[in-house]
């Protein structure tokens, strides 16, 4: 088993691919290159970052990028056709999907207002997650691109999030759920009545009736999540879709990478393959220094152990290490040149 | 730099990730132990795949790899009483939920979990997550603290808040690479911590430093050398100029060199690690 994939081929054949990876090994500048390359093969590219330090912005020189598309490719020599760069806000993402489906806008505007939809939605990263792949759907639908890049923040259990939709899809099954947004007088089985009780008393009657108005707005939301989670799901499981790790050369992330391995299998998504970025392997000579001696074979540890764990459907990747910090859009551009020319 | 440190009980080493906070906390930890015999040390690491979770010895130090739901399952035993309820209530589909989609919620009992342990230690490093998670960590603390009313778990909150404010309690370690955009995340996250817990001051350092011999030279390299002996040449000027980042802002760091790393599979000289880091602190 050898992956025999280029990642030409990916670029060429994809619809969305979606980065993951460890923090600190290049996700985003892979992620731009990866969308630059695309086009220079003459597909309509965008490249979709939650970012929320502005790499993306300040390796493409470009400090304007933001919630629209903004287009890169009349400064990249070469691009065959559109390229463009998007930060999504993740609050205003939320709030935009939120009204898209919303029963009635009174029903909006209150879940809006919940303190801890507010928690949810400004601080857990999973909502940064969560609302790229609702980016993502209208993207796909406007129909103006080829290839959707997502470039997923750094996360050690960068999988995770793909398991939100479906469980907040059987949120709405659990007895406890349904107990909390009961009607009051109701009754509830004597367990049920039990935890809330121990809720409340942990977490005091203000929390209790956060909790209960936000359960009960979830519910109005209902029907529109369900439709949703549907359409990303089968959008990620589709034959167009798949996923790429990216990695540093050293084995010391391979649990990582083991881990997201399996975490997609469990999920039915497919892995396109790695792409290891900061590689040696190109140059020219070696045992010029001890250091950058002993990172080339660690280097070559991790291709072959990669490569063992691959299928010919996938492909290996490998980016150049460089000289300095890439902060223009020429360079990525040269990268995304190199990327083709080995 | 990093005089102050050691001192005091809660030792947090974050920054950029891959900028190697877990190598530098677990020698921080490994030096603790070594200066002060007799006094119980713990590393703390948060979900990491590469150890396995819960509690063990490791060496002259103890090793907690805390996970969400053994460490949800703990703290809820302890404010329930029972075992039983606990569980019922850690299995409930709605912590699964919370926990998976809200990592605020996630974060907060991890980093809760650090707190209750605290008084079975006299000295834990803590290996925080990268930037953005590390400050969404404390963030998160403070969220739920204005969402909870008045309970145990407010009151919990606020002792955690306390504690993290305390200078006599906490210390920060921001690590970053030579490299300019860690140096540049290190010094906005030493801020953000700042504003957070105005009292604990951040130390600073620089891991993996080749060797800067000389003034930076202002020439820029080409992006993609041919030879590996230009990429180090262009490395160590560009590490230069990049350092000098912090030291033109007055920011007081230590640093520690590239150790050449091991063959694969062997762990992280994190001894050779520790006993560089004495030279700082």
């Amino acid at each position: 088993m050898k992956p025999a994939r280029s990642i030409d081929e990916l670029l060429l054949t994809r619809e969305l691919i979606v980065t993951c990876g460890a923090g600190g090994v290049g996700k985003t500048t892979t992620s731009a290159i990866l969308a630059i390359r695309a086009a220079l093969l003459g597909r309509r590219a965008v490249v979709v970052t939650m970012d929320p330090a502005r790499r993306l912005a300040s390796a493409l020189g470009l400090e304007t990028v933001g919630h629209a598309p903004t287009r890169i490719d009349p400064l990249i020599p070469g691009a065959k056709a559109a390229c463009a760069a998007l930060m999504p806000e993740t609050t205003e993402t939320f709030a935009e999907f939120v009204r898209e489906i919303a029963p009635d806008p009174s029903k909006a505007e209150r879940i809006l207002k919940n303190p801890l939809f507010q928690i949810f939605s400004k601080e857990y990263s999973g909502a940064g997650e969560y609302m790229a792949l609702q980016k993502i759907l209208s993207l796909a639908r406007s129909g103006e691109w080829d290839l959707v890049i997502l470039d997923t923040p750094p996360s050690r259990n960068s999988i995770q999030f793909l398991r939100a939709p479906a469980l907040l899809a059987e949120l709405f099954e659990e007895r406890l759920v349904r107990a909390i947004v009961r009607p009051a007088g109701a009754l509830v089985s004597f367990g049920v009545d039990k935890i809330l009780k121990i809720l409340e008393s942990l977490a005091g009657n203000g929390f209790m009736s956060q909790l209960v108005d936000f359960t009960r707005s979830l519910f109005d939301f209902q029907e529109g999540i369900s439709r949703n989670v549907r359409e990303i799901t089968a959008k990620l499981r589709s034959a167009q879709s798949g996923f790429l790790w990216v990695t540093a050369p050293s084995d010391e992330l391979m649990p990582d990478f083991l881990a997201f391995q399996a975490g997609l299998a469990e999920q039915k998504f497919r892995l396109e393959g790695v792409a290891v970025n900061r590689t040696l392997g190109y140059l020219a000579e070696s045992e010029t220094d001890a250091v950058l001696h002993a990172l080339r074979e660690r280097e070559r540890d991790l291709l072959e152990a990669l490569r063992q764990r691959l299928s010919p459907e996938q492909c290996l990747a490998e980016l150049p290490e460089v000289s300095r910090d890439v902060h223009r859009l020429a360079d990525l551009g040269e990268l995304a040149r190199f990327l083709g020319g080995r | 730099m990093v005089k102050s440190v050691g001192h005091q009980k809660i030792i947090f080493v974050s920054g950029k990730g891959g900028v190697g906070k877990t190598a530098v906390s677990h020698a921080l930890a490994l030096r603790l132990a070594r200066t002060r015999p007799g006094k119980k040390i713990l590393w703390i690491t948060f979900e990491d795949p590469a150890f396995p979770p819960g509690l063990r010895r490791l060496g002259a130090l103890s090793h907690l790899n805390a996970g969400f739901l053994d460490s949800f399952d703990e703290y809820a035993q302890l404010k329930l009483g029972s075992a039983r309820l606990a569980s019922f209530f850690s299995q409930s589909k709605i912590m699964r939920f919370l926990a998976q989609v809200a990592p605020g919620f996630r974060d907060l009992v991890l980093i809760g979990k650090a707190w209750q342990i605290r008084s079975d230690y006299d000295h834990l490093v803590l290996d925080m997550p990268a930037t953005g998670h590390s400050l969404t960590m404390f963030q998160s603390t403070i969220n739920f603290r204005r969402a909870f009313g008045v309970g145990p778990l407010a009151r919990d909150a606020d002792q955690m808040l306390e504690t993290f404010a305390s200078p006599e309690q906490c210390a920060s370690v921001i690590v970053a690479l030579p490299e300019e955009t860690p140096l540049v995340e290190g010094l906005e996250l030493g801020q953000k911590l700042q504003a957070l817990f105005p009292d604990v001051v951040p130390q600073y350092m620089v891991n993996r430093v080749w060797q800067v011999e000389g003034p930076a030279a202002p020439a820029e390299a080409a992006l993609i050398p041919r030879a590996a002996a230009e990429l180090l040449a262009s490395k160590k000027r560009e590490e230069a100029r990049n350092i000098a980042l912090w030291a033109e802002r007055g920011v007081k760091y230590g640093q520690l060199p590239r150790l050449t790393p091991p063959p694969s599979g062997i762990p992280n000289p994190v001894l050779e690690l520790a006993g560089r880091l004495e030279a700082h602190l």
